[in-house]
């Protein structure tokens, strides 16, 4: 695909899981869903499987795949209904990812569905895509492995642990993307935990950096082919927390909560009424 | 193929476990297998890995002190199809990265080999923070794992050899440096969850596992036979996980009292496993646990370090002649 098919799929694709992801959350009902997280990542997850991700529908463990990891699970409204638009898995497997015992329940690894990690307890992800990566040159091939991570994670130490490792291994074929919404469970990330500045971070680690604006399409269509010889890259993506959902967005309440009517309602309305749409 | 010569066994116990873990168990496996990883955590010197990261340089990861990260990293690497073995210090290869392990090796049952060395009271001179005696408490409850504990350095040497025909995780569980006692001085069949039974004798059975416990063990045993003429049985229990059931079951139905010994805090280990099979026996004989009591010790060399905790032979007699 050509840069102009790219964005015009990714375009489709972030209309389409909005409306999938809100589904999903609707129907887990008083239960509720990682609404915030979902909805900061879902157009890089858009953009994602709209054209960068190498991958085949009819076979999602194909050896040559790039690889996804969703080290921040708390996006998984998102990158689900991304694994279900892209064919890798059906509706009645999307919808189990909340149904007691459900094949998708629990974020499993399971990478005949394309799904490559098991992802939840915080800050293991990046290491996973590492070792991934270190094999994928070792063995020549030219998968590359693309691992989202939160800005909250990024107070784990491991992830720390994995920017220093990832220079010293050379490996270009690996890229991050930090969801940085600037919320975490319990706050503003200031008030939790002042990380100070991702990108100054990532480039003293030896990460190529590019910030990004998460949720323009163009954007990070350009982050993600910034090209970075010899280094890992690094995208830092400016997202906001429950992006477009008003009663939540940007409030620390989006984390996990219940569908609110009006906030579907007004989704919905944006999405037929073109925000979302390519100008 | 490795000759397990009266020779090899003997220059293997003066070499010490670690490199004989690395240089001659793992290297054989280098040989048979293409698709294999070793990562430290900044630790190839101590853990003898020098030699085998020189010979396999392609193979071999040093990740830097950074032991979350070197799981991590493994289990990627075993996410594409190759076995990856981790190694360093007992408790940083166990609890250190303990979510690592109970996630990415447990929970996704990845083919990760996690070998600690100094486990036990091994790092004596170290310090309290070097010391790991609960690690086969937490190893053993993770899903999926194979425990293992060898009781000298050529059992060690099978065992390394065994568990790279696992598709799983396991963990090898290394005490002593140089110099361990030898239990095995010829050549024997070593099967993963089958105990070895070293004498067979009645009334008392002692169930050992590691290195210098197993020893002492046999020596204990020796003592009580020349002293009162009863030979108690002794059995290796080399793996901890998965348990010799049927081993454990028969020695309650035929014996009189069972000791088990082991380097491990007396909360959860061997012995712990070893009272969850018996407990579910109806009749079965009584257990004695020899073990480190739930208490902090003083710092010394690996002679003292038994001592001060009651595993020598002669502690061992003691509790046998107590206790029947």
């Amino acid at each position: 695909m050509n840069k102009n098919e790219i964005i015009e799929r990714s375009y489709e694709y972030r209309k389409l899981l909005r409306v999938s992801a809100l589904e999903m959350a609707k129907s887990t009902g008083k239960a509720g869903a990682h609404l915030g997280g979902s909805f900061s990542a879902v157009d890089i997850i858009a953009t994602l499987y709209g054209g960068i991700l190498n991958y085949r529908p009819e076979e999602p463990d194909w050896s040559g795949r790039d690889r996804f990891i969703t080290s921040k699970r708390h996006c998984y409204l998102a990158s689900y209904s991304a694994l279900c638009l892209a064919g890798m898995i059906s509706k009645e497997q999307l919808y189990s990812f909340h149904a007691d015992g459900g094949e998708l329940a629990g974020y499993p690894w399971i990478p005949e569905l394309g799904i490559d990690f098991s992802g939840g307890s915080l800050g293991m992800g990046l290491s996973a895509g590492i070792g991934m990566a270190i094999i994928g040159k070792k063995r020549g091939q030219d998968y590359k492995v693309y691992v989202l991570l939160g800005d909250g994670e990024c107070n784990e130490g491991s992830i720390w642990e994995s920017f220093m490792s990832a220079a010293k291994f050379k490996l270009d074929n690996l890229i991050v993307i930090i969801d940085n919404n600037h919320l975490q469970f319990d706050g503003r990330d200031t008030d939790i935990m002042p990380m100070g500045s991702l990108e100054e971070k990532a480039v003293a680690f030896g990460f190529e950096t590019v910030a990004a604006n998460g949720h323009s399409i163009e954007s990070l269509y350009d982050a993600f082919t910034v090209s970075h010889n010899d280094k890992p890259l690094a995208i830092i993506a400016e997202t906001v927390k429950g992006f477009g959902l008003p009663s939540i967005e940007d409030k620390v309440e989006s984390h996990h909560t219940v569908l609110k009517e009006d906030d579907y309602i007004a989704m919905m309305a944006d999405i037929e009424g073109g925000r979302y749409d390519r100008v | 193929m490795i000759e397990y010569s009266p020779r090899n066994i003997r220059s293997w116990s003066i070499m010490g476990i670690n490199p004989s873990v690395w240089s001659v168990g793992f290297a054989e496996v280098a040989e048979k297998k293409e698709n294999v990883s070793v990562l430290t955590a900044d630790l190839s010197r101590f853990s003898g890995l020098e030699r085998c990261a020189a010979k396999y340089p392609d193979k071999f990861y040093n990740v830097g002190i950074a032991e979350q990260n070197m799981v991590g990293i493994a289990a990627g690497m075993a996410m594409e199809g190759v076995q990856a073995y981790i190694t360093t210090y007992a408790p940083f290869v166990t609890y250190r990265c303990a979510d690592q392990v109970r996630h990415l090796m447990g929970n996704m049952n990845l083919n990760i080999k996690a070998v600690g060395s100094s486990a036990g009271l091994t790092s004596g001179w170290s310090g309290t923070a070097l010391l790991s005696i609960n690690d086969i408490a937490f190893m053993r409850s993770i899903p999926n794992m194979t425990v293992l504990s060898p009781a000298d350095c050529s059992e060690a040497i099978k065992m390394m050899t065994a568990m790279s025909e696992i598709d799983g995780p396991c963990y090898l569980r290394l005490c002593g440096t140089t110099a361990i006692p030898v239990v095995y001085k010829e050549d024997y069949e070593f099967r993963i969850g089958k105990a070895v039974t070293l004498q067979k004798g009645s009334k008392i059975a002692l169930i050992a596992t590691g290195v210098n416990i197993v020893d002492e063990s046999l020596k204990a045993a020796k003592s009580y036979e020349e002293e009162t003429g009863v030979k108690p049985t002794v059995v290796n229990l080399h793996t901890i996980k998965p348990l010799d059931r049927e081993c454990i079951e028969a020695l309650g139905d035929t014996h009189e009292l069972i000791v088990t010994v082991e380097e491990h805090s007396i909360i959860g280990g061997m012995g712990s496993a070893v009272a969850e099979v018996l407990s579910q026996k109806r009749g079965a004989a009584r257990q004695v646990f020899i073990g480190i009591k739930d208490e902090n010790c003083k710092m010394g060399s690996r002679a003292f370090m038994l001592g001060q905790v009651g595993l020598c032979a002669e502690d061992i007699f003691r509790v046998i002649k107590s206790n029947i």
